[in-house]
């Protein structure tokens, strides 16, 4: 696959529409592809933003009062006494439901942060290893890598940063480990270094320039973040932004790190939503 | 009883779908139950993700249609005025949220099978789903889907995001 691929097959592979040997190619080619990997960023970014703003539109009562009476008498039929079965298979994991949302519409968060964090939403078995009972080396060693089983968790380190917050979040994603850094100022300089397991995907939004070697990447961010996908046999993974730590580890144990709370104020912030809620370290 | 239990599985998707996709909940309730009435009556039966694609393409044509009714008595009424036009108040009732407002202005303005397919695939329909209700090759649907993305995107952003 040398040729370019157009946003239909980039689209549909977000989607996971594709026949599976066609996804793997497109993978392959993605993963060697700088140009189709920003163009497949860029339809990630506007299904993120669509959903979102859809979202956001009124949709009626789930159950109008009368509504089957209503049809019921048109038809001319009587209503049987069956009690209504459960809800309809929930639409794709990649788009939030809107009854899933929290109450009071979008999440007030920066552009960048907004898209990782709708990109977290519904994921399955994400964690960390600084976190206690972490699902993620459950979901790494399990055959099922689908969105349907487990339970759900997102995890995210928001770490304190010059200029503004940046956030990391680590999920599960097509059978690799995804990292999103968010909220990075432009300019910032994200580097990242990694060993022995297999190719690292790196793509970043607007504007951003990148320098590579074996084994190394350097982004100069532009208005975007950072996205990271690593195979889950990746054994040594760093990643730093400007000169700082920020993701340590392998992909099946990666250890968020940022400054330390207790000795300089900042924060640093799990929010997992699972049965067995963890603890930050 | 099996007409009850398919009513209950889609009905509220089906509702949000119409709902979204003609801007009014009273227009929306109608389609949604005349589509399930033009099931019962035809006689339509098969399996339930079968019935969903056919609710929801005869759900769409009736808001199309009566959207060209609509548009149609907004071009008499330009050619004769009797009151003047007014844009929607967005401080008024539901569309308060002015960002609500513009999205549904957006949604308007989007042509009309753009809208379809996005609205479609916020309810969960698979690309081969999708292309049945607006009846094109389902192999077309992800271009058509990611230009939809696209052109929502730039015109939402224009006009200064949420």
């Amino acid at each position: 696959m040398t040729q370019h691929l157009d946003e239909g097959t980039l689209r549909g592979h977000l989607d996971g529409e594709l026949p599976p040997g066609e996804a793997a190619a497109v993978q392959r080619h993605l993963e060697e592809c700088a140009p189709c990997s920003l163009a497949l960023a860029g339809l990630d970014r506007a299904a993120t933003v669509t959903s979102g703003a859809l979202a956001l539109l009124p949709a009626g009562a789930p159950h109008p009062d009368g509504a089957l009476a209503s049809v019921l008498a048109r038809v001319g039929a009587t209503p049987g006494a069956v009690p209504p079965p459960p809800a309809a298979p929930s639409p794709s994991p990649r788009f939030p439901q809107p009854e899933r949302r929290r109450p009071g519409g979008a999440p007030r968060l920066p552009g960048w942060m907004r898209l990782a964090a709708a990109l977290v939403v519904g994921a399955v078995g994400v964690g960390a290893s600084i976190i206690p009972g972490s699902p993620l080396r459950e979901w790494v060693d399990g055959p099922d890598t689908s969105a349907a089983a487990g339970p759900e968790a997102t995890a995210a380190a928001s770490l304190g940063a010059e200029g503004g917050e940046v956030a990391v979040f680590v999920a599960p994603e097509n059978g690799s480990v995804r990292i999103d850094l968010a909220g990075l100022p432009p300019g910032e300089e994200v580097r990242l270094e990694w060993r022995e397991g297999g190719t690292v995907g790196v793509r970043a939004l607007d504007g951003a320039r990148f320098e590579t070697a074996p084994g190394r990447v350097h982004v100069v961010v532009g208005a975007g973040g950072v996205r990271i996908d690593v195979p889950r046999t990746l054994r040594s993974l760093s990643v730093w932004g400007n000169g700082e730590r920020y993701l340590s580890g392998s992909a099946m144990n990666p250890e968020l790190l940022g400054p330390n709370p207790l000795q300089r104020g900042d924060t640093v912030v799990f929010v997992v939503d699972s049965p067995s809620p963890p603890t930050p370290r | 009883v099996e007409f009850e239990q398919l009513f209950h599985q889609v009905y509220p998707s089906l509702l949000r779908y119409c709902h979204r996709l003609a801007g009014d909940p009273d227009v929306a309730e109608d389609m949604a139950q005349e589509a399930f009435v033009r099931l019962h009556r035809n006689g339509v039966t098969g399996p339930v993700p079968a019935l969903r694609v056919w609710l929801f393409r005869v759900a769409t044509r009736l808001i199309q249609d009566r959207g060209r009714a609509v548009r149609n008595r907004a071009r008499l009424l330009e050619e004769n005025p009797v009151l003047p036009w007014e844009a929607p108040d967005p401080e008024d009732g539901v569309e308060r949220d002015r960002t609500v407002w513009r999205v549904r202005r957006i949604l308007e303005r989007l042509d009309g099978r753009d809208r379809e397919l996005l609205l479609m695939r916020e309810e969960g329909f698979s690309y081969r789903e999708m292309a049945e209700v607006v009846g094109v090759a389902p192999g077309s649907i992800g271009t058509l889907l990611a230009r939809a993305q696209k052109r929502f995107t730039t015109m939402f952003e224009k006009e200064g995001g949420p």
